[in-house]
């Protein structure tokens, strides 16, 4: 998931910005397309909110997930200077997991059983006890673990309004999706064939490339006519 | 209609521009051409997969569009859901893996990349016939060499890739948009996907027609069509 070696992959948004107006508009394409003046002043707050911040054993949260340096999942301390740099923020979406094996959680939550049981000289448990019992094993356990860690890169290109996103994971992309809004309180638009049009639309163009009229109209191309097939 | 309504609606655009590419590359003989970029080399390679619903072929070959299986796939309706491919532009080749739904970019080796990579195959191929093991250090000191290659380049090369992708998206766009392409790029598919022969200079000319503005001229051809 790195755009820093070996070869690419990853998804494209474009990014999109909605005026006092409540009109949306393209950040990075159009010629009104340049950011708000102080945008990235504003947003490094929010960012420093939005670092990452490692799980804690003790927290009744199982996944979380934040910003990191990229190409650094450790570095969250987001120094400005390695995120903002020659018309792109860098960042990495990093998210810790608690993974503990199911084995190892069902054989400790049986041993609990089993001790909780003669201490309280009853053969069946209710189920609030069982649920406090997984509670309260699940966080001796993970005190033993480290949670698992992934990082996927992240490259917002402000002259084209773009984000590169380094993984095609739905749910990654999802979180990510969220968390960017949160903190730069910009929406992505994932790309595309429908979305690419409007972005692709040039002036000489004798037909509006994203002409929603033309789109409306269209119907998917049938090579073999039904019953030749 | 919502916007998250018309972008699913209209992923099938995305397997058309596949379909066309492979359909221009093979006749125009790997050589494809934008206004901008001029000509440049375009060709399929190792792997296509075409899918309709549940059914699902994958080939995976030198040229895996040249085939026949590829062709009764289309003939049974499967359009392109995606496939690897090679660009040679200046003397400069990349690859990568396009898809069509999405029209996202997958396994994008950069001319830099691929330049090493194929020096280290033919460099390894060289030791191990001179019964030499080097090989596996040259891998190395390769990655090395990889994670030193400056981001901004491999960004400005990616953006250059996906400049030429979208110009070719265009100029699909405007046929797709247009009379043009029920008049003559689906009659044009239908030979070739089964194997006829195909004027490919006429199909340029006709291709590059005077354009028929919106999608009248589209339904009047549509219905004309047996």
């Amino acid at each position: 998931m790195s755009a820093l070696s070996g070869s690419l992959s990853y998804s494209r948004f474009f990014v999109t910005l909605q005026g006092r107006d409540g009109t949306i508009r393209s950040a990075g394409s159009a010629a009104d397309g340049s950011l708000p003046r102080g945008f990235l002043d504003r947003s490094y707050e929010k960012l420093l909110h939005h670092a990452m911040r490692p799980l804690d054993a003790d927290e009744p949260e199982s996944e979380r997930s934040g910003w990191c340096v990229l190409g650094d999942p450790l570095d969250v301390s987001l120094p400005k200077e390695r995120v903002y740099l020659e018309g792109f923020v860098n960042l990495g979406f990093r998210t810790d997991k608690w993974v503990i094996p199911g084995a190892m959680l069902r054989t400790r939550l049986r041993q609990a059983e089993l001790a909780y049981r003669e201490q309280v000289g009853r053969e069946k448990l209710s189920r609030r006890e069982r649920a406090e019992l997984k509670e309260v094993v699940t966080r001796e356990l993970r005190k033993k673990l480290v949670p698992s860690t992934r990082a996927v890169d992240l490259t917002w290109s402000l002259d084209e309004g773009l984000v590169r996103f380094f993984s095609h994971t739905a749910s990654a992309m999802l979180s990510m999706v969220d968390l960017f809004e949160k903190t730069f309180g910009a929406k992505l638009v994932a790309e595309s064939p429908y979305t690419l049009a409007s972005r692709l639309r040039g002036e000489d163009d004798p037909i509006a490339l994203d002409d929603e009229a033309l789109w409306e109209a269209l119907t998917p191309t049938i090579l073999v006519p039904e019953g030749d097939a | 209609m919502q916007l998250a309504d018309r972008i699913e609606k209209r992923r099938f655009v995305g397997r058309e521009l596949l379909l066309w590419l492979w359909m221009e590359s093979e006749l125009f003989d790997g050589t494809l051409h934008t206004e901008e970029h001029g000509a440049f080399g375009f060709w399929l390679e190792k792997q296509l997969v075409l899918s309709a619903e549940s059914e699902s072929t994958s080939i995976k070959a030198a040229a895996p569009g040249l085939g026949r299986e590829a062709k009764e796939a289309l003939l049974r309706g499967q359009l392109p859901e995606r496939f690897a491919v090679r660009i040679s532009k200046d003397d400069e080749e990349t690859s990568l893996v396009l898809t069509g739904d999405t029209l996202a970019l997958r396994a994008l080796k950069l001319a830099t990349v691929l330049d090493k990579k194929e020096e280290a195959v033919i460099g390894d191929l060289v030791d191990e016939l001179a019964g030499r093991t080097r090989g596996r250090k040259k891998k190395k000191a390769e990655s090395e060499e990889d994670e030193e290659t400056p981001f901004y380049e491999r960004m400005s090369k990616a953006a250059e890739v996906e400049a030429l992708l979208g110009t070719l998206y265009r100029d699909f766009l405007r046929l797709r948009l247009d009379a043009r392409w029920d008049a003559v790029v689906v009659p044009t598919m239908r030979q070739w996907a089964a194997g006829e022969d195909v004027d490919a200079d006429a199909y340029r000319a006709a291709k590059r027609g005077k354009s028929t503005k919106g999608a009248k001229g589209a339904k009047a051809a549509k219905g004309t069509r047996k």
